[in-house]
């Protein structure tokens, strides 16, 4: 039998002082940025400068549940935390829940934190298992590894040259160059890719205005939602006064239908 | 933001200068004005989508050294967007949904079906809600997937603009121009 790993002596404490405080009551969010500002501070790191922590001097947690590290977690609406969950599940085995009943944007949701749990597992060297808290016979309800984001990418997506339009929200970004769109029959914006510094710079002399973005998309195949888009380029295509957009094409080259003695026919005998 | 379709009979009829000799088709004029009077109900923030498919229709009696000159000014004024996957699929959709249509309901020419479907799903992949479109076949297998309108007999902004391009107080080239200080200059005696 394996001997289990001595546990090591704590070097520090973090506490969230109130009265009456419970640490149920504070959000994972909060628990994890607070755990995320201290290690910044011990390790004395500058978030602006150092892209991640160095692991020899990252922080660990201590007095969580060992075997392997089981953090128990509570939910206020446990229900709905469930379903989620179990429809995790079978986004991770089959990509049934990439259904025509779902919206698309609750696929996409569940895909991004997808990719971030196979990034961690493959940072950490393990799979990560979320179960249903005392029902541990029954296995877990999902579990994610390293390689599993891009096992299901290839099979729910789709990437191809595209055309976009919507609304120049936000442009910007430290690391990567990025654009956020308003686009029309979409809930939540669209995180877009700006190729270089130069689109980008062009981008934003247009805040707030029409754009039709051309470009890469990734989209889920079975109902076409965008899930990443990078722009490679845009124009902004405005017709104008009608009566010289009329004449600019005719002086370009529309005259050219003047010839023709029945447009409808003609046009019929094209199709 | 309204995101329209169009199809190539719109901006031909909206751009033909109708002839006034007999091998002109009757109701040219009349095309020619409703064509126009639909551009000119489009707003500013409008976007139009006229598919790549539909620009290749409207270059075929345009001479070759002046197609190129002519796209450059549709993709200066219009949205162009090519036959992408996903106008693929929505194609296909189409043409499934056209086949489960009563046969009197249906094209009689299978191509004609090809390169509408084409043009309408290259609109409705870039989120057009109407497509406009004076050929009835088109509309009927645009309405499959959105809203499919003929060419407006009336300008919307303006009950009377038709019948005073027809009665010569309005000329097209008058509607054409920015409209309410000219055409109430004109109504005075």
């Amino acid at each position: 039998m394996a001997k289990a790993k001595r546990k090591p002596a704590a070097t520090f404490e973090l506490r969230f002082v109130a009265p009456d405080l419970v640490p149920e009551a504070i959000s994972l969010r909060n628990v994890s940025d607070a755990l995320a500002a201290v290690q910044d501070l011990a390790v004395g790191r500058d978030p602006w400068e150092m892209a991640s922590v160095p692991a020899e001097k990252s922080i660990g947690l201590l007095d969580v549940k060992r075997g392997s590290a089981v953090f128990e977690c509570l939910s206020h609406s446990p229900q709905e935390a469930i379903a989620n969950l179990s429809r995790v599940a079978g986004i991770l085995s089959d990509g049934e829940s990439a259904n025509e009943e779902d919206d698309g944007d609750r696929l996409i949701a569940a895909l991004r934190p997808i990719k971030n749990l196979s990034d961690i597992a493959s940072r950490v060297g393990c799979v990560l298992e979320v179960r249903l808290a005392g029902r541990h016979r029954n296995g877990p309800l999902f579990t994610v590894g390293r390689q599993d984001f891009q096992r299901i990418s290839r099979r729910l997506m789709l990437t191809g040259e595209t055309t976009v339009i919507g609304t120049v929200l936000r442009v910007g970004g430290a690391t990567r160059w990025r654009c956020l769109m308003r686009v029309p029959g979409r809930r939540r914006a669209l995180y877009c890719d700006v190729r270089n510094r130069d689109l980008l710079r062009r981008l934003g002399e247009h805040l707030t205005e029409n754009i039709v973005a051309t470009g890469t998309a990734t989209w889920i195949h079975r109902t076409w939602r965008i899930y990443r888009f990078e722009i490679k380029d845009f124009t902004q295509p405005h017709l104008g006064n009608v009566g010289e957009a009329i004449g600019e094409l005719r002086n370009a080259g529309l005259s050219a239908w003047d010839k023709v003695s029945d447009p409808r026919k003609y046009l019929g005998g094209m199709r | 933001m309204k995101i329209v379709g169009i199809d190539s009979n719109v901006l031909i009829y909206a751009g033909v200068v109708p002839r006034t000799d007999k091998a002109t088709s009757p109701g040219q004029q009349e095309l020619t004005i409703r064509a126009q009077l639909l551009l000119h109900s489009f707003g500013a923030e409008d976007q139009i989508i006229l598919p790549t498919v539909a620009v290749s229709e409207i270059l075929v009696p345009v001479a070759p050294m002046n197609q190129g000159a002519l796209v450059a000014q549709l993709r200066a004024r219009f949205v162009c967007p090519p036959f992408d996957l996903q106008a693929s699929s929505i194609a296909a959709d189409l043409w499934a949904q056209f086949r489960k249509l009563p046969k009197n309901e249906t094209y009689p020419d299978r191509h004609v079906l090809r390169a509408d479907a084409m043009i309408v799903a290259a609109a409705k992949a870039l989120g057009a809600t109407v497509f406009y479109s004076h050929n009835k076949d088109c509309r009927q297998l645009a309405a499959l997937v959105m809203d499919a309108q003929d060419l407006p007999e009336r300008d919307p902004n303006d009950m009377f603009a038709v019948e005073e391009i027809r009665s010569g107080r309005l000329k097209v080239e008058d509607l054409m121009a920015p409209r309410t200080p000219v055409r109430r200059q004109r109504r005075r005696p």
